[in-house]
């Protein structure tokens, strides 16, 4: 659901062919008949945007006729626990949860969310499940009116399909079966993107399916080795390890302050401390233990706002942006509004690209969208752009980490050409050039980027390879694998008298669980740690495919396991659900937890450890909870904390919607952030007549996102020359649009023009009683490059998702007629 | 089976069935090395019920051969914008759509239905595109809507047409029993253009000027690799390896597709005697061959040769008789 | 390649439309039925076949190849078996032969990918492959018809007198022209034999193209010879032709009527296979076939000429003789040149090619 895995995950598609074949059901749940849908056993047709009715009525199926896996419930998930009094949901305010406030048009106050606690603060339970305040029954009275008929209504699916996918989801889940949910963009890309996940995971925990082999949710992710880069992050609220990015915003000023609002004090997050010490050590060196960490916890940038990619291309545009740098990244053609981001690049002062093509954003200044490509005229931009060559996957060396958060090492082939150049050389010696330029300053703030440690040179030159300056990778793997700054036999540590190594002789860290909070360890990204646990063993480079879960292929973080949360695959006891499926058991001779797999388990924890009264950090998880990253332990089936849009699920339709909720007066999601203030940023009413017909993006296999790096192939251009728009035969003989003609598509936004495929891959849906179109419209074109077309961005709008600030490219309105633009 | 006295053909010394007097004059001209020795041969299994339409097979063909690319033309002919193969083209991956009440192909300009909406409803719900079954019966292997892809490719006849008709002896069988053309002698003459009933060869008017056609990737054969596009393939839906292992294989894979209840499931080129050797590159189809525009059973070419020899033969006996006779008054 | 561009108007007079729509579906015993086939299934109207390489290069091939075979076999047989009055006959046939074989090996070799690989056709001698057997067959026939002319000029008195021209004329040029006949028929039938050994539906269905072909070659060439002769009885009163001519204007009628019989044996035996070339779709070639190769190419002449064997033998008739001959000559190229457009034509009909290909 939410992925179009064979056209956009080939090489792991065969997987789920190979699962077929042996027996297993594929279900394809998705607004268009694609290449996945070809080879399912069951195609359901769906309106964009209403997963999670479609969700919510199987969670509602589950709860109301016994179909979950009660045991597992019961012990693993917070079904059981008891939410506070003042709780209101959705149900008592008409859309709303309690805490809104419609001034911000936020949660500002989630208090009313958290569970009721008793005297130590541990939440109270109801292992019955009959206690009206519980999450089971508050889940009931949640999902009551997700009935079958409502899935009809809103989904435009017929029941007795939706109630093929749920009679064979509960066939095949339980104790001695599992599914799998994949879902991709098509659930991300939403203005409710995470709460649509987390009806996905509601409906595995409940159906016992987390943790276990052949089940999860598994998110397939977008890009070649996008995981890594949430992983060691290039996002703005992130620091390596999920650990959050500090906030200006939130009482973090300190260091310690920083540890106590982001941090836990039961569960794994207990060690929180010991990562953010260990990052600051391997970024700041020896200056990390100044203050105790103090200082160089002040050197770290602090949030003020949103400063994700696409609130700052707003920034951007209000002149508020000086300098861009973009690594293998488009936004004139890949991100949403690209008509908007295009004009945010004219505010630049400067911006520097680093592509191995010249694509529409590097080109903004003299060329724009087709058909009048040469309209831009350059006098009137003031952007300094530098376009720089970058080096190609195969022409250099590094890792890529990718969906199921395997690392993955790659070797390099051949040198790049001319003057093109890895991003790592890039970023290094710019950081050596502006720690040259800024060695002699004296201001204060300076001092972070003096001690910064930046010392990644390779011993000798590559041999073979012309380039004498290109960085140590495997030198900046070790550091994010983590090392032991000190001798261990040093007693005087951050003292400044003991004795550093420097990165190249520190002996390396095995794993995470010896990071230290002292400043005797370093680590550049906690979840990593052990991917290079000692001179020449770089597991993410191994390749060895033997055995059931391929342990020794590559690395998977944390600590190799391949499936978190795989306690959950044993019972309560530590006794495998069943032995079909049995993953990771409790060995009760040796007293530890072994298996397939590397244990996502405190090792010798026995299932029968029950945590003392006041217990801290892991002590307080008992030996019957997997969920291990959570404070209590549980499977969150209701979130009461870190969301910021709601704790359960909840239906709400896309910022444009041709359709009024039918659920609730609240339309669309009250959290999210809809730039209305914005002219550039019109949308369309409900139920708009001039854009009655829902739009839905995706990919297609021949070209890659923008299409920056595949349109300028000719071999792949052959295969899919020009962008077309696929609508149902029906809404083709409606507005005259003929099979192979031309058609534009206007959006509030914009207009683009786009071939016109007539298919019965698309089909008019019956929406609450009378007919809704859809169309959908690959996303690969733009103005550069050796075959061009409309960009399909130019129609999309800057609705942003409140949690992860994402675009909702998968579902809004547009309205189509035949001939092209003038 | 008819591929035997082909086979005992095929021996060091006769390669390609050549006879006596042809040795002879070949001798005179042809190469002095002696032909490779043989080996089992070798082929495609493509299984069309494996194919994802990533077309990946196409531009593995296209990066290894090093062909040069199409100019791109939009067809409109839902995902296949390649067309068919041709002299540069050598892997061509169809699509046929046949969603809803099994409407083959989108064919341009069709007139579009006009009923109305709820009955089509009804109808697709009549017609089983909107299962009926009770919940919880078991879900058919492939849905009802259908949307068949298959990578097209030369089919390396057991007795092929092209081969047969080559004047210059450019194209032969290799030691793998693989039909390949050698492009240094290859003049262009086109015979074997007409003779493919399958419309695989063709001249390379852009580029060589001479016939070309999948190679089944003769060089990475030679060094025991396996061919670009079956490397490539995610799925396997492209297999490769030894012709009878792979039709064993396949008429294994038909059946337990009849056993899921894919009656619409059968072979082509595996036990059908089509030119009266099979193929050594043969496909497990979705369809009747000719949804995929395949002939069913094409007539092999050098059967003509005989009969119509004959014809003429016969007119020139009679027309010689009558010349004779009228000259000699 | 289009239909043939003449003035409507003429066009129109010649035959209307639905009346060689007919005289098509008469002859093929097959009436198209476009809904119908547009039930087959096909893939998407691609064509199955790849369309043929040859132009006008062959098609002119195919017509002096024709002659060429046909004008030798016809001289040959006038020496072994005519009069003394024969004899002009036989050295218009010889040359003629000779005449049109120049231009062949210029077109064949033209028409290749790669002309300067020209010789790697006698490479092989494939005796299942008509294009091998007929390059052989077109360097052996060259030999002959050269000989043989070469002889005949020597005879002719056109080498001069000296020692090599004399030994030249007392060749035995009737012995060397026997296996050169059999390569002559040869010739002439195996291009016929070419198109049907292939898989284009029009060529390959029925069986009898070979024979048309050789057919045409003895029906076209007689056409020529008697053209000659006649011209050179215009202006040399005393050549005395006229029993010469009365054999080959019956040689003529008994060719002409046997290829028309052949043609309608073949548009019944390839039926709907046959469409592309007699039909009148806009694509198709039946306009131009049934006006100019049946009809003003067959028909007419044949008609013409038993008229003139009916009325005796003493009337002068230079005009309508020279016009049968060249109507003759006309339809025989036209034969060709429609044979090879229908055929591109039929290589890229799917559906007939897969209706060719049923069990």
């Amino acid at each position: 659901m939410g992925s179009n895995m064979a056209e956009a995950h080939p090489v792991a598609f065969p997987n789920v062919v190979e699962a077929k074949e042996r027996g297993a059901k594929v279900i394809h749940i998705d607004p268009h008949f694609s290449r996945t849908s070809a080879l399912a056993n069951l195609y359901v047709p769906i309106r964009a945007g209403s997963d999670i009715v479609f969700l919510g009525a199987i969670i509602r199926h589950l709860l109301e006729n016994n179909g979950y896996f009660h045991d597992y419930v019961v012990h693993y998930t917070n079904a059981a626990t008891l939410v506070r009094e003042d709780y209101r949901d959705t149900e008592d305010l008409d859309g709303l949860f309690s805490g809104y406030d419609p001034a911000t048009e936020s949660y500002a106050d989630q208090s009313s969310w958290d569970y009721q606690r008793d005297a130590d603060g541990r939440p109270v339970t109801d292992p019955t499940l009959q206690h009206p305040q519980c999450v089971f029954q508050i889940m009931r009275r949640h999902y009551a009116r997700y009935t079958p008929e409502m899935v009809e209504q809103v989904c435009g699916v017929p029941r007795e399909q939706w109630m093929q996918v749920a009679q064979t989801l509960i066939e095949n889940s339980g104790r001695e079966r599992t599914s799998a949910l994949c879902y991709a963009v098509g659930w991300t890309q939403q203005s409710k993107g995470v709460q649509i996940i987390r009806a996905g995971a509601i409906m595995q925990l409940l159906l016992g399916n987390i943790g276990r082999p052949g089940g999860g949710v598994m998110a397939l992710r977008g890009h070649a080795s996008i995981q890594g880069s949430t992983d060691v992050p290039t996002l703005y609220e992130l620091l390596s390890g999920y650990m959050p990015q500090p906030s200006a915003l939130l009482p973090q000023q300190t260091l310690a302050d920083y540890i106590a609002t982001s941090g836990q004090k039961t569960g794994w997050w207990s060690n929180f401390p010991a990562y953010i010490r260990s990052l600051l050590k391997a970024w700041y060196g020896e200056a990390a233990d100044e203050e105790e960490g103090n200082t160089s916890y002040r050197w770290l940038p602090k949030n003020i706002g949103d400063h994700s990619h696409l609130a700052t291309s707003y920034e951007m545009l209000d002149g508020k942006v000086r300098g861009y740098f973009l690594f293998g990244q488009n936004p004139a053609a890949g991100s949403t509004h690209s008509t908007m981001q295009r004009e945010a690049l004219k505010q630049l002062d400067w911006m520097v690209v680093l592509d191995l093509y010249e694509t529409e954003s590097a080109a903004f200044w003299h060329r724009g969208p087709v058909p009048h490509t040469d309209a831009v005229d350059p006098s009137k931009i003031k952007t300094e752009v530098f376009l720089l060559p970058a080096a190609a996957s195969t022409e250099k060396e590094g890792s890529f980490t990718n969906t199921q958060r395997l690392i993955q090492w790659r070797d390099k082939a051949v040198d790049p050409p001319g003057d093109a150049r890895s991003d790592l050389w890039f970023v290094y010696h710019l950081g050596k050039r502006l720690k040259e330029l800024y060695a002699d300053s004296k201001e204060p703030r300076d001092r972070g980027l003096q001690a910064l440690t930046w010392e990644y040179e390779l011993e000798e030159p590559e041999p073979g390879s012309r380039i004498l300056d290109e960085p140590d990778a495997q030198l900046v793997l070790k550091e994010i694998n983590g090392y032991y700054v000190y001798p261990q036999d040093q007693t005087e540590m951050g003292t400044g008298k003991a004795h550093a190594y420097t990165l190249r002789e520190a002996p390396h860290v095995p794993g995470f669980a010896v990071l230290k909070a002292d400043g005797s360890t370093a680590c550049g990204s906690w979840i990593y740690s052990g991917v290079y646990p000692e001179p020449g063993n770089n597991r993410a480079a191994s390749r060895n495919g033997e055995g059931y879960t391929f342990l020794q292929w590559g690395y998977a973080w944390p600590a190799n396991r391949r499936i978190l949360y795989n306690r959950a695959s044993a019972d309560p006891q530590g006794r495998p659900w069943s032995e079909r499926k049995k993953y990771i058991w409790w060995d009760e001779e040796q007293k530890k937890w072994t298996g397939f797999d590397i244990p996502d388990f405190p090792l010798n924890k026995p299932p029968d450890y029950m945590p003392p009264p006041g217990a801290t950090g892991m002590d307080a998880i008992s030996g019957s909870d997997p969920f291990i990253m959570k404070p209590d332990g549980k499977g969150w089936l209701f979130v009461p904390t870190g969301l910021k849009d709601g704790p359960l699920p909840t239906h709400y339709e896309a910022a444009e919607s041709p359709v009024h909720n039918a659920l609730y007066h609240q339309q669309s999601n009250p959290a999210a952030k809809y730039y209305r203030d914005r002219p550039d940023n019109r949308l369309a009413a409900v139920g708009d007549e001039h854009y009655p017909i829902v739009v839905t993006t995706y990919r297609l296999t021949e070209h890659h996102v923008s299409g920056q790096m595949t349109r300028w192939m000719p071999w792949l251009n052959a295969l899919q020359p020009a962008l077309f728009a696929e609508l149902s035969p029906e809404l083709a003989a409606e507005r005259g649009i003929k099979h192979g003609g031309w058609m534009v598509i206007s959006s509030p936004r914009g207009e683009i023009e786009a071939r016109a495929m007539v298919t019965r891959r698309m089909r008019p849906l019956r929406i609450d009683g009378h007919v809704v179109h859809q169309i959908g419209l690959p996303f690969h074109w733009g103005y550069q490059g050796k075959i061009k077309g409309s960009i399909t961005n130019d129609l999309t709008h800057m609705v942003l998702e409140p949690n992860v600030s994402i675009e909702e490219a998968k579902a809004f309105t547009c309205n189509v007629r035949p001939g092209r633009l003038p | 089976m008819a591929v035997e006295p082909q086979r005992a053909a095929r021996q060091p010394g006769s390669h390609n069935g050549v006879n006596p007097l042809q040795a002879a004059v070949s001798s005179l001209v042809g190469s002095k090395v002696p032909p490779p020795p043989s080996q089992p041969a070798m082929g495609f299994f493509t299984d069309t019920s494996l194919c994802i339409g990533c077309k990946a097979c196409e531009v593995a063909c296209k990066q290894w051969n090093q062909l040069p690319a199409k100019d791109p033309v939009w067809t409109g002919s839902s995902y296949d914008n390649t067309g068919a193969l041709g002299a540069i083209t050598w892997r061509h991956v169809q699509f046929i759509e046949q969603i809803g009440d099994g409407y083959q192909g989108d064919r341009k300009g069709s007139s579009l239905p006009d009923t109305k909406f709820e009955d089509r409803v009804a109808e697709a719900k009549s017609s089983g595109t909107i299962p009926q079954v009770p919940p919880g019966t078991a879900l058919p292997f492939f849905n009802t809507d259908r949307w068949l892809m298959r990578s097209d490719v030369c089919k390396h006849c057991a007795n092929a047409p092209c081969q047969e008709a080559c004047p210059t002896g450019a194209i032969i069988r290799t030691e793998f029993d693989t039909v390949y053309v050698q492009q240094d002698i290859c003049n262009g003459c086109s015979y074997c253009v007409v003779a493919c009933p399958f419309g695989v060869i063709a001249r390379d008017e852009a580029g060589t000027h001479t016939a070309r056609k999948c190679t089944l990737c003769y060089d990475r054969m030679k060094d025991g690799m396996v061919p670009a596009c079956a490397k490539a393939c995610p799925t396997d839906s492209i297999q490769y390896g030894e012709v009878d292992k792979l039709k064993a294989h396949a008429r294994e894979r038909l059946g337990i597709l009849h056993e899921r209840g894919v009656g619409e499931a059968r072979l082509y080129g595996v036990d059908d005697d089509i030119l009266e050797g099979g193929l050594n590159s043969f496909f497990l189809l979705l369809e009747e061959p000719e949804v995929y525009n395949l002939p069913e059973n094409p007539p092999r070419p050098s059967n003509n040769v005989v009969p119509a020899s004959f014809w003429s033969i016969v007119a020139a006996l009679v027309l010689g008789m009558l010349g004779i006779v009228f000259f000699r008054e | 390649m289009q239909e043939t561009r003449l003035p409507q108007t003429i066009m129109e007079r010649l035959a209307p439309q639905d009346f060689v729509e007919r005289l098509a579906a008469l002859t093929t015993g097959y009436t198209p039925d476009l809904q119908q086939e547009l039930q087959e299934p096909a893939y998407y109207d691609r064509p199955v076949l790849a369309e043929p390489v040859w132009h006008w290069e062959i098609i002119w091939y195919f017509f002096f190849g024709g002659l060429a075979a046909g004008c030798y076999i016809i001289a040959t047989i006038a020496a072994l078996f005519g009069s003394r009055e024969d004899r002009a006959v036989v050295r218009t046939g010889y040359y003629l032969s000779l005449l049109a074989l120049l231009p062949c090996p210029v077109l064949l070799i033209k028409d290749l990918g790669r002309p300067e690989r020209f010789l790697h056709m006698l490479r092989m001698f494939k005796v299942k492959s008509p294009m091998s057997m007929g390059t052989w067959s077109v360097v052996t026939f060259s030999f002959f018809s050269g000989t043989t002319a070469i002889i005949q000029a020597a005879r002719d008195g056109l080498l001069g007198r000296w020692w090599g021209a004399r030994l030249l004329a007392a060749l035995p040029q009737k012995l060397i022209a026997l296996p050169g006949v059999a390569v002559g028929f040869f010739l002439g039938s195996y291009t016929g034999v070419l198109l049907t050994a292939t898989s284009v539906p029009l060529w390959s269905r029925s069986k009898l193209l070979g024979g048309i072909f050789i057919t045409s070659a003895m029906s076209t060439s007689s056409a020529l010879i008697s053209f000659v002769l006649r011209l050179t009885n215009a202006v040399v009163p005393r050549f005395i032709v006229g029993n010469s001519l009365h054999k080959l204007e019956r040689l003529e009628w008994a060719a002409m009527l046997i290829e028309m019989t052949g043609i309608l044996a073949f548009l019944h035996e390839s039926g709907r296979a046959a469409r592309p070339l007699v039909g009148t779709a806009p694509t198709e070639h039946g306009m131009t076939f049934w006006r100019f190769c049946f009809g003003t190419g067959l028909v007419l002449p044949w008609l013409l000429q038993t008229l003139s064997l009916l009325g005796g033998r003493g009337s002068r008739r230079i005009g309508r003789g020279l016009l049968i001959s060249v109507l003759v000559l006309v339809g025989g190229y036209f034969l060709r040149r429609t044979m090879i457009e229908a055929g591109h034509i039929s290589s890229k009909d799917a559906r007939t090619t897969l209706w060719n290909a049923k069990r």
